[in-house]
């Protein structure tokens, strides 16, 4: 067993493994991670995650381009994220009811719509992307192939985390909404208008996690099944506090989680002889001792989950 | 007079009628057949739920009986769909799942002339039965074939999580492949869900890093990603549950079918000639038409191959194998 471990190729493809299993966790870390900032809770990530893998799947079905279903599948992230907004924002329902409202929402339409326009899954034959090698880099050794040779949305979220992570801390736009996730009266005062700032961070909160959606069903399956997003967006929830609210920080705690469950799929094609329930919990354990302090205290945005409201 | 008469003619024929229907039963005579079906899950969900619809219909067709079923029926309204069916009348109530265990025990002892049958569940009575698709059977012919198939000698199992039926599939497989390949060596995975297909995809990716070259998943929904990453890698698959040639074609090599339509008809005409059995666990395999089968055989597989799936069958059917003990 040890030869094998020790083994560039086995290295290289637990790797890529653990980077493709970690691309729908990095998605809906940041999705998590922007609306929070703004000050909302986005509990919904799972269900904007579960349609937006539908609506990639139906556009790509009737387009013929996995490129074209995830722009579908964006629109309709971005319009959920609106109804949770109105709700939330506007209307200043319970940040957390919302988000299952539109969990239970997405699972029902999705399997009922899905069952209607695509039938049997079995027959779909879904465009998908294929891996994207960068020239140059791709020859750098072992790391080359492990990182420069992924599908395209993985470079996405990437490129999503840099650009959030710059807007956030190096331009006014991200001072405004941090400050709306801290302290929105202070960012009233100063003329901004706070329920702007976080529509339009909750509806990018949305396009995020569909992108998620859209890698599991035209990226890594070419099916779209239901429930296919499987707990994936709860998990942004826990990878939030793990990244502290860094979009960096989601990056890197979505590649533990990635990585753990890799590792532990190949633990059991090993046999190893430990109980498979252990090693299916793994992920989670890891996710438990690092909430729980030892990465430091997290501190959470301060207004977060609370409506904003003028009068009061 | 006349009129007394004609009414006391009709208390006399229907009294008969009463006397009749006691005397002939358990066996139904003439008398129309009446079944009805309690399921849990949508008539259209394409897999365990719908055969059972599919079953009733075959039913209905078949042995000219009256049929009735209730869908999507929650945990706290087992027990009243099922008595409501009794109460009826109906020969046979269906209760289709194993979680339906208690809420059928419950109501079999209050109508000891209605006969009741668990699928895949445990419960047992006087006028209760249970049954499922022999997993045995359906895992050891696909060990068979992947023995055969195999050139890396390692094959591969991938489940949502362990139990008692899916310890049988894979015991059975791996008796199937050991009998005719005493080299081969059968790995499992466990991936902690029946439907998360991406999940299932790493799963399958993962064995055949190590080499595995045969795939057979124990999943639901999550069966797809099995044959994705099969179909991505190049190697051999099982479909399960359905006919799933048609989602890999160069590399499904046949399925684990099981029907449970079959298995209702099975049953119902049991009831209608009066040989159903109370207490019974009906494991039903090759040796009733149409319960399990490979479905459609990839034309990749040798006509050697064929020949000893048909021997295997024989084997099965006749007793001479037992890949592990099952119920």
């Amino acid at each position: 067993m040890w030869s094998i471990v020790f083994n560039a190729s086995f290295i290289t493809d637990f790797m890529a493994a653990a980077i493709r299993m970690t691309t729908p966790l990095t998605f809906a870390g940041l999705s998590c991670t922007i609306s929070e900032r703004s000050g909302v809770f986005n509990i919904g990530a799972e269900g904007m995650m579960l349609s937006g893998a539908f609506v990639a799947a139906v556009g790509a079905l009737f387009t013929g381009s996995a490129w074209i279903g995830t722009g579908f599948a964006c629109i309709i992230g971005a319009l959920l994220g609106l109804l949770l907004a109105v709700l939330s924002i506007t209307l200043g329902a319970n940040q957390i009811i919302s988000g299952v409202m539109i969990n239970i929402l997405s699972l029902g339409l999705t399997s009922f719509l899905s069952r209607i326009i695509m039938g049997s899954a079995i027959t779909q034959k879904l465009p998908t992307f294929e891996t994207w090698g960068i020239p140059f880099l791709l020859k750098i050794p072992v790391f080359g192939e492990i990182f420069f040779r992924q599908s395209p949305l993985s470079y996405i979220s990437y490129a999503i985390a840099i650009i959030l992570t710059f807007i956030f801390f190096k331009t006014t736009w991200g001072l405004s909404i941090r400050a709306a996730g801290e302290n929105p009266r202070a960012v009233d005062t100063a003329g901004i208008n706070v329920c702007l700032v976080r529509y339009i961070c909750v509806m990018f909160s949305g396009i995020f996690a569909s992108l998620g959606g859209a890698f599991l069903s035209v990226g890594v399956v070419r099916y779209f099944t239901e429930n296919m997003s499987a707990g994936r967006g709860f998990i942004g929830l826990c990878i939030v506090i793990l990244g502290k609210w860094h979009p960096l920080g989601a990056v890197l705690a979505a590649l533990i989680f990635g990585a753990v469950d890799a590792l532990q799929l190949r633990l059991q094609a090993f046999q190893v002889g430990i109980p498979y329930q252990f090693l299916v919990m793994l992920p989670y354990i890891f996710g438990f001792i690092a909430i729980s302090g030892v990465v430091g205290r997290a501190q959470s945005p301060e207004a977060v989950g609370k409506p904003y409201l003028k009068e009061s | 007079m006349a009129r007394k008469i004609k009414m006391l003619s009709i208390y006399l024929v229907a009294f008969a009628f009463v006397v009749a229907s006691v005397g002939v039963s358990p066996a139904l005579g003439a008398r129309q057949l009446k079944v009805a079906a309690v399921m849990p899950g949508t008539i259209t969900d394409g897999s365990f739920n719908q055969s059972c619809y599919e079953g009733l219909k075959v039913i209905e067709k078949k042995l000219g009986a009256q049929i009735a079923f209730s869908e999507r029926v929650s945990q706290a309204d087992q027990v009243e769909n099922i008595i409501d069916y009794a109460r009826r009348g109906y020969d046979l109530v269906i209760a289709h799942g194993g979680e339906m265990d208690d809420a059928a025990m419950k109501v079999a002892k209050k109508f000891p002339k209605v006969k009741f049958f668990v699928t895949n569940g445990n419960a047992k009575g006087p006028n209760v039965a249970n049954g499922s698709v022999n997993p045995t059977h359906y895992g050891y012919v696909c060990g068979v074939v992947g023995a055969k198939m195999t050139k890396t000698n390692k094959l591969a199992c991938v489940a949502g999580n362990e139990f008692a039926l899916v310890v049988a599939v894979y015991e059975s497989f791996k008796k199937g492949v050991r009998d005719y390949n005493p080299d081969a060596d059968v790995g499992m995975i466990y991936t902690g869900s029946w439907d998360d297909v991406a999940k299932a995809k790493e799963a399958a990716l993962a064995q055949i890093a190590i080499g595995v070259d045969v795939l057979f998943p124990v999943l639901d929904l999550a069966t797809l990603g099995i044959i994705e990453g099969a179909r991505e890698e190049g190697v051999y698959v099982f479909g399960f549950s359905k006919d799933q040639l048609d989602a890999a074609p160069k590399n499904v090599l046949c399925s684990a079918i099981q029907n449970y339509s079959a298995i209702l008809l099975h049953i119902a005409k049991l009831v209608k000639e009066g040989k159903f059995e109370g207490g019974k666990s009906y494991a039903l395999g090759f040796e009733t038409p149409g319960v399990t089968g490979l479905g459609r055989i990839n034309k990749i597989v040798p006509q050697e191959v064929r020949d000893l799936v048909k021997k295997a069958e024989g084997d099965l059917i006749s007793g001479r194998i037992e890949p592990y003990p099952w119920p």
